[in-house]
């Protein structure tokens, strides 16, 4: 009797992993098919609007394309002009490089790593939501996620999806208490984007939290410190190419980014003052980001009101905060939409008309910023 | 308006991180007694909202008494009390200058460094610091009212203080929050009986500010009996039947407080 109420169990368990695992597929094949939609809606659009910009004009040549292209076929320099490019980080040149061996092309290599990473960032992103929310609130967490104001970057070839696959591996496995599988997706994510590293306060804080209610001390969670190994080991890097570990910091701070950390005040100030003399850029730039930020910074409050996971707060707090340090800022509205942990939150609103309406908002930017995009706009 | 958006992104942010530090003492089990949350939840947001009502009024009258400047230019709206100078200080310290006057050493080194850290943000960083200590003291008075004679009574002593003459001093770049903050938690931790962590806090708030000597009367045998009966029967404004002289008190309290910050920022004090 007892044995048949385990096998019973093990078999329901089996059924539901199984489920969870194929609507997982489901959402890896609806997120690719969301990303080729949106690709030929821009197209399109930007076709209709009278450009006559081709694929070559466009996916090579967008932003900082051509500079992780560059660092994917020679690698950096340790002297020259290309020296600079130290402030790209190391790991999605790396996967285009790897790519190549099967494509032969470093742009189609780094489009396909884009259109894969969104797909299987989806993946798990529905079964990190399945961890806490029932099918509808699933369904809109993705729907949000798919409908992304800037989520034309995560076809382009930018590091967005590579990161938000990161991300979301990162926080599944952070919810599973699979330490080590955390730490290396952490290792690569802190290789990925200055905001890879934050993925350790989300999962120190889980650690805190466990350890101090149930007073014990899980040896194998000190496997989390491969994420700050990750940014320590581009810090050597730096040191390598250029004799300094923040040599990044020195290249970010002249032509062409001036760019230098600065509190979040001056930097919205600063965006606030060029939007009003820059009316088009404002548009594309300054106050999307403007917005977002207080959108962002929005959202945990309603988060903690929506009782989401506080570690994913952690993370939104940490990754909010540390990309708008900065006194002169242009991709703060991309950086926003890959921010994850926010669609979660999005995903917790009760209210459905607030809900479809914040949807309709960002699937018509989305529209519109991507065809802004292929059209060669200000869209960083 | 950049400025006002600026500081604004940088205060909910902040603000943000506080929520978040006190959610993870609440779910790691620190703090386990939900009432008490509320109370110090409710007695650090008063103290949050009338620091932000004495800042803006201050900003305010510096628009009138000193020409027109934005309403985050510390520099230009903290002229009083010294703090102009002691905002210097922040910047380059120097030991002499630590030790005149009411100053101390402990909070204006200690500011040189963590404003260093946060891209130099010297007279931000302090004014966040005092609104955080003195909402952290506000707690503390709020946890002894409630001990001692209970929930209504917690609320009218943490609105007392908060509306004492001069009680804006607290939400300036000063160290005067610091010290207040120091001195609460010393007189909270005195109350618990925990001597070492008085002398620790009294000796931190002494190197904070002179001012601090004042802990030191925390330990001046209080006839906590009689203050607690007399405390006790003291009525709450929610007694008070008659809304007129309900609002006219409460009304008289603020106006003197706005009596003596414009007296203070026009230069008479």
């Amino acid at each position: 009797m007892e044995n048949s109420a385990v096998q019973k169990f093990s078999a329901e368990r089996l059924k539901n992993i199984s489920g969870e695992n194929k609507g997982a597929i489901k959402v890896f094949f609806a997120a690719i098919i969301s990303r080729l939609f949106l690709f030929v809606l821009a197209f399109a659009g930007m076709r209709l609007l009278g450009s006559a910009r081709t694929l070559a004009d466009i996916f090579p040549t967008a932003g900082d394309v051509p500079h992780y292209l560059y660092i994917a076929e020679h690698w950096y320099a340790s002297s020259g002009e290309k020296a600079n490019l130290i402030v790209f980080y190391p790991f999605f040149p790396i996967c285009v490089a790897f790519f190549r061996l099967f494509f032969r092309s470093y742009i189609i290599s780094a489009i396909i790593i884009s259109y894969l990473s969104f797909g299987i960032a989806a993946a798990y992103f529905y079964k990190l939501l399945k961890l806490d929310y029932d099918d509808e609130k699933t369904a809109y967490g993705l729907a949000g996620l798919f409908a992304a104001v800037f989520g034309i970057f995560f076809i382009s070839a930018h590091t967005e999806s590579l990161f938000l696959m990161l991300t979301a591996m990162g926080l599944y496995y952070i919810r599973k208490k699979n330490w080590l599988a955390a730490g290396i997706v952490g290792f690569c994510a802190a290789l990925t984007k200055t905001q890879g590293v934050l993925l350790f306060l989300p999962a120190v804080y889980e650690i805190l939290v466990d350890a101090i209610k149930e007073k014990k001390f899980y040896k194998k969670s000190l496997f989390t410190l491969l994420v700050p190994l990750g940014f320590l080991c581009y810090l050597l890097l730096n040191y390598i190419y250029g004799g300094s570990f923040f040599k990044f910091v020195e290249y970010q701070a002249v032509a062409p980014w001036y760019n230098t950390s600065k509190w979040i005040a001056d930097g919205l100030a600063t965006s606030y003052a060029t939007g009003i003399s820059h009316f088009t850029l404002s548009m594309f730039i300054y106050w999307p980001q403007i917005i977002m930020y207080f959108i962002a910074v929005a959202a945990i409050f309603l988060g903690a009101k929506n009782k989401v996971r506080t570690s994913y707060l952690v993370f939104t707090g940490a990754y909010v905060g540390a990309t708008y340090l900065q006194s002169w800022m242009l991709s703060g509205g991309r950086y926003i939409s890959s921010c994850l942990t926010l669609y979660v939150i999005y995903a917790s609103i009760e209210n459905k008309l607030v809900k479809n309406i914040i949807l309709l908002i960002e699937a018509v930017l989305c529209v519109a910023y991507a065809v802004l995009w292929m059209q060669g706009q200000a869209i960083m | 308006m950049g400025q006002f958006i600026g500081h604004m992104g940088g205060f909910f942010i902040l603000a943000a991180a506080v929520m978040i530090v006190g959610m993870f003492f609440w779910e790691s089990g620190i703090v386990k007694d939900k009432g008490s949350v509320a109370v110090a939840g409710k007695a650090a947001a008063s103290a949050a909202a009338m620091g932000m009502v004495y800042y803006f009024f201050m900003a305010y009258l510096r628009n009138i008494f000193g020409g027109q400047t934005n309403f985050f230019d510390f520099g230009k709206i903290f002229t009083f009390f010294g703090l102009d100078k002691l905002l210097n200080l922040y910047q380059t310290p120097s030991f002499k200058e630590s030790v005149s006057g009411l100053n101390m050493p402990l909070f204006i080194y200690a500011l040189h460094f963590i404003g260093g850290l946060v891209f130099k943000q010297y007279a931000g960083t302090a004014l966040f610091l005092n609104f955080l200590a003195a909402a952290g003291g506000a707690v503390c008075i709020g946890r002894i009212a409630l001990e001692l004679w209970g929930e209504s009574a917690s609320s009218r002593a943490v609105f007392a203080v908060l509306a004492l003459p001069f009680a804006f001093a607290l939400f300036t770049p000063g160290c005067f929050g610091i010290v207040f903050g120091l001195a609460a938690c010393a007189a909270y931790a005195l109350y618990k009986k925990k001597t070492v962590l008085y002398v620790i806090l009294t000796i931190a708030a002494i190197l904070t500010s002179k001012l601090g000597l004042l802990a030191l009367l925390f330990l001046i045998p209080a006839k906590m009996s009689g203050v607690s009966e007399f405390v006790r029967k003291l009525p709450g404004l929610k007694a008070v039947k008659n809304p007129y002289i309900r609002i006219g008190t409460l009304l008289l309290v603020l106006a003197i407080n706005g009596f003596v910050i414009m007296l203070t920022m026009g230069g008479a004090i």
